[in-house]
């Protein structure tokens, strides 16, 4: 069974009530560059999720912001500078989808 | 990746903190037994300051030793990072600003007699003057997380060649031979000078180090990181490794107490390696708490990744161990007597020097 989780959405602040599937993790070289990823989700209407990133994904103890879209995974188009990679979440473990240059 | 396997690994990496905390706890409790000074199984800051003195960098003849547990943490690291492919050579992260926040981490650390982690140690001693210094640690970490809410960062990272990432690895390597060698030029504390005097037989402190880098590499314990996360995400993984630690090492010294004695003495006077002067006790541990959040890590946390071949981080310990050396240079180390005038004053100038650091990396990137 699908399980629902409740989001806060980063530019109404209102709660809502999703499937929670998470698609793609995106790690950051700053907290505050994923906090602000988190407000470009929000923007583009994806729902997201801040959070430490996950063990199996990096030994970084940094943020990672979780969120669900399609095939285009940078919000409103942007690739901020503070992004440091995205992966997708599939079946089969993390697949690379971004990485900055030279981390 | 499915909800019910996200699940399973966020229980599995719960379990694996426990795991490794209640390890590290009777590790840091044994170390007691096996001859480290008492409350002192394991402090990051006072074993850097025993280097730093064994090193000539400091005069202070009670605190000189080469502590192999500093060399096993970052051994330790860099193996399981290399055996897990997660050893990753990077750098370029503001590191002169690294070294500064180092520098003055270790001023408070000294102030309070001890680092995030002695500071676990001590209270699982007996020792309450380490709650004076909890409350100043978890304002220092709320004062540094308002900075990275409102834009702090020291700018990204980049990818080194391995070399570089691999430096402080081989400096290790090189303590181990001059502490095994023990060439005249490295200073000793000599029996029953003080605490750098007390330790445990050199393979035991290297497997114990070596242990403990490993499982903090596994883990990513943290103590900064544990009340920074229960801030941030209310996230409460990494601080239950840390609770792991105090209740096992808590649990080991209440039975080597009652077993042989001297392992715990609950109280605020007369505890070993600790003075009771509350206000600085918590102003030194702020201090610690604010830098350790700018710096990304506690003490402990700055050796796992610099073994991981972050040079960041690598730039971090040199700065505790400069700091370390200038504290006991200039009489701004306390004592069991409490803490100095000069301490008082390098504490109060820390402070500001890390808030000036904090606000011109935080506002700067808002321009």
């Amino acid at each position: 069974m699908q399980r629902r989780g409740q989001f806060r959405c980063g530019s109404c602040s209102s709660h809502v009530l999703v499937d929670l599937y998470m698609n793609y993790i995106a790690t950051f070289f700053s907290h505050f560059g994923a906090m602000r990823f988190h407000k470009l989700c929000g923007r583009a209407g994806w729902v997201s999720k801040p959070g430490p990133v996950p063990r199996d994904l990096s030994s970084s103890c940094g943020t990672c912001v979780r969120y669900q879209t399609g095939d285009d995974f940078f919000p409103c188009g942007e690739i901020p500078e503070e992004l440091e990679q995205i992966v997708e979440a599939s079946d089969s473990g993390y697949i690379l989808k971004y990485r900055a240059r030279g981390s | 990746m499915p909800e019910e396997e996200k699940l399973v690994n966020r229980s599995k990496e719960m379990t694996q903190i426990i795991a490794g905390g209640l390890i590290i706890g009777v590790i840091a409790s044994l170390l007691v037994f096996f001859g480290n000074p008492s409350n002192m199984g394991f402090c990051i800051a006072c074993f850097l300051r025993d280097t730093a003195g064994a090193l000539g960098l400091h005069q202070a003849a009670a605190v000189q030793y080469i502590r192999p547990e500093i060399i096993g943490i970052v051994l330790g690291s860099t193996l399981l990072a290399l055996a897990g492919k997660e050893f990753s050579p990077r750098g370029g992260s503001s590191p002169m600003t690294r070294f500064i926040l180092g520098f003055f981490v270790m001023i408070g650390c000294l102030m309070f007699l001890g680092c995030p982690f002695r500071m676990i140690v001590r209270l699982a001693g007996g020792d309450m003057n380490a709650l004076f210094g909890f409350a100043g640690f978890f304002l220092g970490i709320l004062t540094g997380v308002f900075f990275l809410n409102s834009g702090y960062s020291l700018r990204r990272t980049y990818r080194l060649p391995a070399l570089e990432g691999g430096i402080l690895p081989v400096i290790e390597i090189v303590f181990l031979l001059l502490l095994v060698t023990a060439p005249a030029f490295i200073h000793f504390t000599e029996a029953g000078g003080g605490p750098g005097a007390k330790h445990a037989a050199i393979l035991v402190s290297l497997a114990a180090g070596l242990i403990v880098g490993a499982i903090a590499q596994k883990t990513r314990l943290c103590m900064v990181g544990g009340i920074r996360d229960i801030i941030l995400f209310r996230e409460y993984r990494l601080i239950c490794g840390f609770a792991a630690i105090l209740v096992s090492a808590l649990v080991c010294n209440l039975v080597l107490n009652a077993a042989i004695g001297g392992y715990f003495h609950l109280g605020l006077a007369g505890q070993p390696v600790a003075h009771t002067d509350g206000l600085w006790n918590a102003l030194g541990m702020y201090l610690a708490g604010f830098g350790c959040v700018l710096l990304g890590g506690c003490p402990l946390r700055q050796l796992v990744m610099a073994g991981e071949g972050n040079s960041d981080s690598a730039c971090a310990v040199i700065g505790l161990m400069v700091g370390a050396a200038f504290a006991h240079n200039f009489g701004l180390a306390s004592s069991g007597e409490g803490p100095t005038a000069n301490g008082k004053i390098a504490v109060v100038i820390g402070i500001l020097a890390v808030a000036a650091i904090a606000c011109i990396n935080t506002f700067r990137r808002e321009e």
